[in-house]
C-alpha cells in the first residue's frame, strides 16, 4: 500500500468525508467491478450492486484494516464475501447461469479461447469458480485467498486443483458441445 | 489435454490472466455509495449541510432565473425567454472501426492503452461508458444479402460534450486513430 493510500485512509478515517473516500474509491472500483462482474457471470447490474455493497461494509471494517495486506486484496474480500452472500441467498443453483448473456458480456478479443474461457468459468460451481478467478485470473495468492475467502491456505490449494480440473473437463467437453449445466 | 493435470501450461496461464479487467462503473454508482455510506453513518455530517448549502443554492439560483424570466416578460411581453442557457453537455458515441492487425501480445498492449485512456477522460467526466464488441454480427427484421454495416464496428464509447468541436477533440485523443482505425462521432439524439 503506497504512502499516499496511507494519508487518504487516515484522512477518511479522521474526517469521514466525502472527497478522500471518493478518492479511494475511484482508483479502485474499475477493479473491483471487473472482479465482481466476472465473479457475476457477466452480469453489469449484479456486479454494481455488488460492488456498491462491498462498498459499504469497506468503509464500515476500514478502522481494522491493519494494513498488513494491499488494498485491492482487501477490498476484493468484500467482493468475494458479497457475492457469496447473494448467492446462498439468491436461491439460484450454481452453474446455473445464462451462459449466452455471459458471452454477451465477456470482453473483448477476438478469439474463440477467450470466449470459451469465460463461459466455461461462468459455469463452475461457486466454490470453484470463486478459487480459480482470485488465483488464476486476479493473481492473488493462497495466502491471500484464505483470508479473504476465511479458509485454510491448504483448502484455498486444493479447491484450486479441483477448480482447474472441472474447467480443464468444461473446456474439453461440454462447452464445445455447447452444453449446459 | 491432460485432464488429470492440475498446472496450466504457460499460454493456458496466460490467457486466463488476460481474462483480469477493469469495468468502468456507471454514473449511478458513485451516487449510490456515498447515500449508502451516509445512510450507515460512514460520511461526516458535514457532508449534509454542504448538500443542503448545494440545494439551497440551487433553490436560490431557480428562484433568480424564475424572477429573471418575469422581469422578462413583463418588460417584453410576448418574449419570455429569458437569457440564452448555456450549453448543456450532449452525449455522443464514437463507433471504432478497423485498425491495423494486431498479434496477441499487441492487442493486450493495446486494451490496456484504451484503458487507460479511457480512464483518464472518465476521471475528467468526459467519458461515459464504453465497450469492445465481438467480431460476430447478428441482425433482425430485413435480412439482405451482405453482412450488417455494423459488423464493421469493433467497440463503441459513449461520451459527454458540450458541442461537436469537444466531441471531436475527445475523439482524436482516442488511442484507436492512432493504431490505423477509424473513429465515427455520432450525437445522440435527445427525445
Amino acid at each position: 500500500m503506497s504512502e499516499d493510500e496511507c494519508r487518504l485512509v487516515s484522512e477518511y478515517l479522521s474526517r469521514r468525508d466525502e472527497k478522500s473516500f471518493l478518492e479511494i474509491y475511484r482508483r479502485h472500483t474499475p477493479a473491483l467491478l471487473g472482479l465482481a462482474a466476472r465473479l457475476a457471470a457477466g452480469d453489469g447490474s449484479e456486479a454494481e450492486e455488488i460492488v456498491q455493497e462491498a462498498w459499504a461494509r469497506a468503509a464500515g471494517a476500514l478502522p481494522s484494516f491493519l494494513f498488513r495486506s494491499a488494498m485491492r486484496t482487501w477490498l476484493s474480500g468484500f467482493v468475494v464475501n458479497v457475492w457469496r452472500e447473494r448467492r446462498r441467498s439468491g436461491g439460484r443453483a450454481e452453474g446455473d447461469e445464462d451462459t449466452d448473456s455471459v458471452a454477451a458480456a465477456a470482453p473483448p478479443p477476438d478469439s474463440v479461447q477467450r470466449l470459451d474461457l469465460a463461459r466455461a468459468i461462468a459455469a463452475l460451481p461457486d466454490g470453484f469458480r470463486a478459487v480459480l478467478v482470485l488465483h488464476d485470473v486476479e493473481g492473488f495468492t493462497h495466502e491471500e485467498i484464505a483470508t479473504q475467502l476465511g479458509i485454510e491456505s491448504g483448502t484455498s490449494k486444493s479447491q484450486l486443483a479441483r477448480a482447474r480440473r472441472a474447467l480443464r473437463s468444461r473446456l474439453a467437453g461440454s462447452v464445445a458441445r455447447g452444453e449446459r449445466r | 489435454m491432460n485432464l488429470e493435470n492440475s498446472d496450466w501450461t504457460e499460454a493456458e496461464s496466460a490467457a486466463l490472466g488476460a481474462l483480469r479487467e477493469e469495468k468502468i462503473p456507471g454514473p449511478g454508482l458513485e451516487k449510490n455509495v456515498l447515500k449508502e455510506l451516509s445512510r450507515r453513518g460512514l460520511l461526516a455530517p458535514a457532508a449534509a449541510p454542504r448538500i443542503r448549502l448545494r440545494i439551497a443554492a440551487a433553490a436560490a439560483a431557480a428562484a433568480v432565473f424564475a424572477l429573471g424570466v418575469l422581469v422578462g416578460s413583463q418588460r417584453s411581453g410576448r418574449n419570455a425567454a429569458g437569457p440564452p442557457a448555456a450549453p448543456a453537455a450532449a452525449r455522443y458515441v464514437l463507433f471504432l472501426e478497423g485498425a491495423q492487425p494486431a498479434t496477441a501480445a499487441e492487442e493486450a498492449a493495446r486494451v490496456a492503452e484504451y484503458r487507460s485512456w479511457a480512464r483518464r477522460e472518465a476521471a475528467a467526466g468526459k467519458l461515459l461508458a464504453g465497450e469492445k464488441l465481438e467480431p460476430s454480427a447478428h441482425e433482425a427484421g430485413a435480412a439482405g444479402p451482405e453482412p450488417p454495416a455494423s459488423a464493421a464496428v469493433r467497440g463503441f464509447f459513449i461520451i459527454a460534450a458540450a458541442s461537436d468541436e469537444e466531441a471531436l477533440a475527445t475523439a482524436r485523443r482516442c488511442p484507436h486513430a492512432a493504431h490505423g482505425g477509424r473513429v465515427i462521432v455520432r450525437k445522440i439524439a435527445v427525445l
